[in-house]
């Protein structure tokens, strides 16, 4: 049986009478790519920071590779590479001085950060440009590099908040590329969401679907997606079906 | 944790050459203070300039206005550029993190104000070379670089609190000034008038005119100590994942 990266059990947060997050339970094993589903304000955000130790729950539980987000989220930090709804890159610094940045704050010694720095720019086409600043790039060049600097310590695990959210197609596709072949490659998981539900049926071994903090439905792609045609099918079903329930 | 804080405080400095716009605004508005202080006040005065109050507030001045550039920029102003978010996603600690900024601040503060003062040597001696290099009566530059340290070390604390509370950089900005700059003005003009009255003889003027400046100055520096401890700590523990997390 595969180990498990991540783990939550009745996992709650409530924002004052707000309750954003309610019992998720989810077990997602090592190695493979998860997708988070769920319509803008479902709870996703608010489960990316509970897993990085960033919120504390209301109540239940969450492990992520093998710590207690509540007791060392410190450990969890430690090992995972995250890109949130923003790119988060400094528009002061260049594309080399933001990984550059990152690789200081893992603490790889400076020999072992340039091969890297150098190894992730190559690898994303933008090592010629290393000297600009990516406040001038486009979008997906952005994203890229966002990518690469979540990537520059080798994390175990990489969340990923809409990673392909207003890419182009070709932008999109080299991002998904890369990070099935992440997986592959070092068996990092990956924990993402996105609202593309054609990406998540192609690149995710699993999905689950969230609405209003409520887990609506978890397994593969398949299995989520049942006698409907595709994946959105399936999604705007279940979505529509407990709003109007709720 | 130290070479977190260092990480930090490089990527503050970094941050401060790269920006070119930022670099001219922080040169303007720092250069014409450091001009005022460190060039034409030291031509202007003469020898007052080594015994009397002008080194001493030219320093508290200049290490206030670089704290008041530096302090909410990198926190405001990172939550503002939505930076912060992934920096907290990091591994660094949350102590690395604010020690990290404040100790960027502090550091160019008391660089700034220390250079003033060098300056200042510099262009008085030259103005009214004597044979010799003088340098500051005692006290006086050890009042201007106490001072100067402390109140450095008061506002980076303050900027931390007032950032944190902050919707943005601009008004962090704002409130640290208005925080920094009014006190010492009013206690400026309120010894002023003392000192006037003073001269005119009566109440508590007159007793304040029998104290003596070193040991005022020393207690004086001893409150701010305490004050300064404070402040910093309380900002420390105010710079918490949890807590700011919910406001970005």
């Amino acid at each position: 049986m595969a180990e498990t990266a991540i783990q939550t059990r009745d996992l709650t947060r409530d924002f004052e009478s707000v309750r954003a997050l309610d019992s998720l339970t989810l077990e997602i094993p090592a190695g493979s790519i998860f997708g988070f589903l769920g319509p803008n304000g479902a709870g996703k955000t608010t489960t990316i920071r509970l897993l990085l130790g960033l919120l504390s729950p209301s109540s239940g539980t969450a492990c992520v590779l093998g710590s207690d987000t509540t007791v060392d989220p410190a450990a969890i930090r430690q090992r995972t590479g995250a890109l949130l709804d923003h790119t988060g890159l400094y528009e002061r610094l260049t594309a080399e001085e933001n990984l550059e940045f990152y690789g200081r704050v893992w603490q790889l010694d400076a020999n072992a950060r340039r091969k890297r720095i150098q190894e992730l720019l190559e690898r994303i086409g933008l090592w010629e440009r290393r000297s600009e600043r990516p406040i001038e790039w486009s979008r997906g060049m952005r994203q890229q590099l966002a990518l690469a600097r979540a990537l520059v310590h080798s994390p175990d695990l990489l969340i990923l908040d809409e990673p392909t959210a207003g890419l182009d197609v070709l932008a999109a596709e080299t991002v998904r590329e890369r990070l099935a072949a992440l997986v592959a490659d070092r068996g990092t998981t990956v924990f993402l969401t996105t609202h593309n539900m054609v990406e998540a049926e192609r690149l995710c071994d699993e999905v689950a679907v969230i609405n209003s903090g409520c887990l609506l439905a978890h397994g593969t792609p398949v299995q989520v997606r049942g006698e409907h045609d595709d994946l959105e099918s399936a999604f705007l079903a279940l979505v529509r079906t407990a709003r109007a329930e709720s | 944790m130290s070479q977190d804080t260092r990480t930090v405080m490089w990527k503050e400095w970094r941050s401060i050459l790269r920006s070119q716009s930022r670099r001219w605004r922080v040169i303007a508005m720092l250069g014409a203070p450091l001009i005022l202080f460190g060039v034409y006040v030291p031509w202007d005065a003469g020898e007052y300039w080594l015994i009397g109050p002008p080194p001493i507030i030219g320093a508290i001045a200049l290490a206030i206005l670089t704290v008041v550039l530096t302090i909410p920029d990198s926190i405001a102003g990172e939550r503002e550029r939505h930076t912060l978010e992934t920096l907290l996603a990091s591994r660094l600690p949350d102590r690395a993190i604010v020690l990290g900024k404040l100790g960027f601040s502090f550091g160019l503060a008391s660089m700034i104000a220390i250079s003033m003062l060098v300056l200042g040597l510099v262009t008085f001696n030259l103005a009214h070379w004597n044979g010799s290099v003088t340098t500051y009566e005692l006290w006086t530059g050890l009042a201007a670089l106490t001072f100067s340290i402390l109140m450095a070390l008061l506002g980076a604390g303050v900027g931390v609190s007032v950032s944190l509370r902050a919707a943005s950089a601009q008004e962090a900005q704002q409130t640290l000034t208005m925080l920094m700059f009014l006190p010492p003005t009013f206690l400026g003009i309120t010894m002023m008038m003392l000192g006037r009255r003073a001269s005119e003889g009566g109440g508590i003027a007159e007793l304040m005119s029998r104290w003596d400046p070193v040991h005022v100055g020393i207690v004086l520096a001893g409150i701010l100590l305490i004050v300064d401890v404070f402040v910093i700590v309380s900002a420390v523990k105010r710079f918490e994942r949890a807590q700011l997390i919910q406001v970005v």
